[in-house]
């Protein structure tokens, strides 16, 4: 016995639980074999567990002692058996969800892989597309910058319909090389062909249309060597990158001299349309053609640029062609816009009249 | 698993049960209570046919009752349910705790948490000298010689002239009152 514990530790004795007699400890306790300590303990639990204490004064009487062992041995296998198996069950369950959870992530990992190699495989033909397309895409600007000499190259056939300009280009086909390889052995063949033809390039207003078509063709052939003209074409065609502003601004429509027909004769790659047909209708007149020239400046009368510059030149037409109410109208009409070139026509109307 | 079960006290495995519906520590809490049933059943067995489906339809409704009360006293279960079982009473419905019952558990439950805390164990030590002052003088001297001096049942029965059952209902009434009695003093603060 423990005397030496202090009366408070010893008076919560009496409301401390004890746990109930287990399987050998009620045979022992009524056969009293066990220790005062144990048998105390036991004898504190009695107090309070009725179940216990009527459980031991049945097993008081030793009749009942074997069929209580066996009884109990039954019942603890039933026991085992009934709740055990469930537990098995539980566990095969688990064993069964784990594998199913196997499966299933087997089966998510193997599609992610499937995913991955198919976008990978996608990402990369689509990169190969992208690298396919990329030298294309990486051309277009070269093309974009071609578009700005086209326009001119598209009015250009529509400007060598004349065929000064279709004898040139003859030339580089015929030979195979480009205009500007042409060296003097080319400049020989053209020196050649330059003293064989004729070269009438003057005043042929007494000629006819078809003498005067012929007289182009030839005045635009016999330009010198090609040299010359190689050198000229890229002289005007420094002219022309410049001159639009200039024409815009200043809009010069003076009176054709023969300097300006010069200029204006072999300007043929950059110049828009309405002013090759502008100059192209000049050569006309001066070539004696007044009739083509004529269609030509009425083309042009409507046109807003040149309307006054071809009204006047249309004028100068009539008059020399000895239709002189048409030229006496189209002058009033000149002086009616009251452009730079009213003092002008004022002035050939004066002298008509 | 069994084995690890049986080392847990009657309130772990209940908690088990009740919080995850084990069946494993079910049978654990119920195998220990076992012969128990067996030997408070004994009386009441004619034949062992009827044993046969008495244990099994006794521990399926002590499992019934344990995961549905309240209480972890499964002793206290256990014999209402036997008794009621064996008896003509209702066996649907287990009996309500009585109110000194609620007062023992209650301050047996104090006394486990007072634990290490010796504020609160010395406090609860003066309630209960208090509350023993209270008892009568043959109360107080079995209670003394009891649960302080350690003797022994047969012995207290021998010098008190009579019998290990009355001595226990002595005792049993001197909880009664000191649980009770430290209950109403703590209703009336």
């Amino acid at each position: 016995m423990n005397n030496n514990s202090s009366r408070q530790e010893r008076i919560f004795k009496i409301f401390t639980p004890v746990r109930c007699l287990n399987r050998d400890q009620s045979l022992r306790y009524l056969s009293g074999n066990m220790t005062d300590v144990e048998k105390h303990l036991i004898d504190q639990h009695l107090v309070d567990c009725d179940l216990c204490h009527e459980s031991l004064q049945i097993l008081a009487d030793t009749h009942q002692h074997e069929p209580y062992e066996r009884l109990s041995h039954q019942l603890s296998l039933f026991l085992q058996r009934e709740y055990a198996p469930q537990a098995r069950q539980t566990e095969q369950q688990i064993r069964r969800t784990k594998r199913n959870g196997r499966t299933k992530e087997g089966l998510i990992s193997s599609f992610w892989v499937v995913m991955f190699v198919v976008v990978g495989i996608g990402g990369i033909f689509l990169l190969r597309q992208h690298l396919k397309n990329r030298p294309l895409v990486a051309a277009t600007p070269q093309k974009t910058e071609e578009p700005q000499p086209a326009p001119a190259g598209n009015e250009i056939p529509a400007v060598r319909e004349d065929e000064t300009y279709k004898t040139v280009d003859k030339k580089p086909v015929t030979s195979g090389k480009p205009p500007a390889i042409l060296t003097q052995y080319n400049t020989k063949d053209t020196a050649a062909k330059v003293k064989k033809t004729p070269a009438p390039v003057k005043d042929s207003a007494s000629l006819k249309k078809k003498a005067a078509k012929d007289t182009i063709r030839k005045t635009v052939l016999p330009v010198t060597d090609t040299n010359t003209r190689t050198k000229i074409e890229t002289a005007e065609i420094a002219t022309q990158k410049v001159d639009p502003p200039k024409e815009e601004k200043t809009t010069p429509p003076v009176k054709p001299t023969p300097a300006e027909e010069k200029d204006t004769r072999p300007v043929t790659d950059n110049l828009s349309g309405d002013e090759f047909l502008y100059r192209t209708a000049l050569r006309y007149q001066q070539q004696g053609d007044i009739s083509e020239a004529i269609s030509q400046f009425k083309r042009l009368s409507g046109n807003d640029k040149y309307s006054e510059r071809a009204k006047y030149q249309l004028a100068l037409c009539y008059r020399t062609k000895g239709q002189n109410n048409k030229a006496r109208r189209l002058f009033r009409e000149v002086i009616r816009m009251e452009g730079s070139m009213k003092s002008m026509a004022q002035a050939a109307l004066d002298n008509m009249n | 698993m069994h084995l690890l079960l049986n080392n847990l006290t009657d309130k772990e495995l209940l908690l088990r049960i009740r919080k995850h519906q084990d069946q494993e520590a079910a049978g654990a809490l119920l195998d220990r209570y076992s012969h128990l049933l067996v030997a408070l059943s004994l009386p009441h067995l004619s034949a062992e046919s009827r044993a046969e489906t008495a244990f099994p339809d006794l521990t399926r409704q002590l499992y019934a009752r344990l995961l549905h009360s309240t209480t972890n006293k499964v002793n206290e279960v256990l014999y209402a349910l036997v008794t009621s079982y064996f008896s003509m009473r209702d066996k649907t419905q287990p009996p309500l705790p009585l109110p000194y019952e609620q007062a023992i558990q209650r301050l047996e439950t104090r006394v486990e948490n007072a634990g290490n805390n010796p504020i609160e164990k010395e406090a609860l030590a003066a309630q209960l000298e208090k509350a023993f002052g209270t008892l009568q003088a043959d109360e107080q001297m079995m209670v003394t010689r009891f649960y302080l001096e350690h003797q022994s049942l047969s012995d207290l029965a021998e010098s008190q002239h009579t019998t290990t059952d009355e001595v226990r209902n002595k005792l049993k009434g001197a909880k009664k009152k000191l649980a009770t009695y430290l209950m109403d003093q703590a209703y009336e603060q």
